[in-house]
């Protein structure tokens, strides 16, 4: 994968999509799907299509080399989002309830809060990395605190997740991917499990506790309890900050965009669906054909590998008009930047409100945003679109 | 709308197809009344108890459906 690729998928998918959109990639050994037919059908097929990433990388590997790699096999297969019902069905039902529209909708004050607290400090100083500073800090504090968990080591935090994001989001100049993952998943479980004992000991009104007591009335496993406290704390944080990276980017390039949600900001539940579709923060996500079938007039073979596009389904003009144009007004906007199925992302209700009061706020108290940067790089991954930093001068 | 209010009442269940995202959740929450079409969408089958379809129209992280009470034609969510 060159790093043009990395810097603007989009032209990239988008010969793809218009050369064949059901296209075998060698290098990567799998499909590359950039049609949002295509995309929906196949997130929505769970009868042909797994998830099970953990158990496909295992037929794969010897088992000596599963060996070494014991940490990720052992937490990152309990993760949701790499299995299949009914476990899945069973994990996503008992957190679903604390992510759904309405029950984030409580914490929206606080993120109100803890949005203007940071701008508080940025605003006068007339720059920021907007990565570091705003967008990576608003969602963690607000993941760790619904964890219970707010005095945690944010840096330790920061450098263990991209540890984990090594492997889950596919860097692709480092081939030993799974062993920097080991690492960051055997650091953030061991900093965690005190925590998990603590609650055992005495439950608080946090989500470790909800976890906790789902192991008491046997609804989780013990491992199934520490390896999804570090699914929220990954997930909580990881995609929600590239959302407001890139959603900045898209704004500052934009400043039309950007004056308008200031005197209009009831636009900015809008602004955050075409800032999703139109940069989100998953470019793809994988899937495992179970057995033989067609796409679109092609067949895949029974264990092929799918790299689902969302970026490109979100800029396919079959689907949307002037894809390739942002349009904060773009309604209906069925974009596929949460993913569709099953796997439909549990926080895809807390990042849009975390979204929205990121924008409204950082377009009412920030005034004239320009990039200080030559160039802005991406993180050359598969999976994710991560500015490596986003430094932005503004008049104070 | 107090639970005691709704209590053996019948609920109507619409489910939007634009906001629809085929996560399942209300199927898996109110199987009586919802189920899975060909496209992996959901659709309501019939009316339910108010609890339960209001539980599963919670849990749509898209806010694709929309309940109402089946007597007073009432919107009970959202």
């Amino acid at each position: 994968m060159c790093q043009e690729v990395i810097d603007d998928p989009h032209s990239y998918y988008r010969g793809l999509r218009e050369a064949e959109p059901v296209h075998w990639n060698e290098r990567w050994g799998g499909w590359v799907l950039t049609g949002y037919d295509d995309v929906v059908t196949v997130l929505r097929d769970r009868e042909h299509f797994s998830s099970d990433r953990m158990g496909f990388l295992a037929r794969e590997l010897p088992a000596e080399k599963q060996a070494d790699y014991k940490p990720i096999f052992d937490v990152l297969s309990q993760w949701m989002v790499f299995r299949d019902p009914p476990d899945h069905t069973r994990l996503r039902i008992l957190l679903n309830k604390f992510f759904t529209p309405k029950a984030v909708e409580a914490f929206r004050p606080r993120v109100r809060g803890i949005v203007n607290d940071l701008l508080d400090d940025l605003a006068p100083k007339g720059r920021m990395d907007v990565v570091r500073d705003f967008a990576y800090l608003t969602p963690l504090t607000v993941i760790l605190e619904l964890l219970g968990a707010p005095s945690l080591d944010r840096d330790l935090i920061k450098e263990w997740s991209e540890q984990i994001g090594v492997f889950f989001f596919i860097r692709a100049d480092m081939p030993e991917r799974r062993a920097i993952a080991c690492e960051g998943v055997k650091s953030m479980c061991e900093y965690l499990q005190p925590l998990v004992e603590e609650r055992r000991r005495k439950p608080q009104d946090d989500l470790l506790s909800v976890l906790v007591q789902a192991e008491k009335e046997g609804g989780l496993s013990e491992q199934e309890v520490i390896s999804t406290a570090v699914l929220l704390v990954f997930g909580g944080h990881e995609t929600t900050m590239n959302l407001i990276a890139n959603g900045a980017l898209a704004l500052i390039q934009h400043p039309e965009a950007w004056t308008q949600l200031n005197h209009h900001p009831d636009l900015v539940p809008s602004a955050v669906e075409e800032l999703l579709r139109y940069d989100g923060s998953v470019k793809a996500t994988v899937r495992w054909a179970r057995e033989d079938v067609d796409l679109g007039g092609t067949t895949i073979k029974g264990g092929d590998r799918l790299l689902v596009a969302l970026s490109a389904a979100n800029r396919d003009p079959a689907q949307f008009a002037n894809p390739d144009t942002l349009d904060i007004t773009r309604s209906p906007n069925p974009h596929v930047a949460f993913a569709h199925g099953i796997h439909v992302c549990l926080g895809a209700p807390l990042a849009r409100m975390e979204g929205q009061e990121a924008f409204a706020a950082l377009t009412r108290r920030i005034t004239n945003p320009r990039v200080a940067a030559e160039e802005l790089h991406y993180f050359p991954t598969v999976v994710s679109r991560a500015l490596k930093e986003l430094p932005v001068e503004f008049d104070t | 709308m107090s639970e005691a209010k709704t209590q053996g009442r019948l609920a109507l269940a619409c489910v939007d197809l634009d906001k629809c995202v085929g996560s399942t959740l209300c199927v898996q929450i109110a199987a009586d009344v919802f189920r899975l079409a060909g496209n992996g969408q959901s659709e309501a089958v019939c009316a339910g108890s108010c609890e339960s379809v209001v539980n599963a129209a919670e849990a749509c992280p898209n806010m694709a459906i929309t309940v109402t009470d089946s007597q007073t034609g009432e919107t009970l969510f959202p």
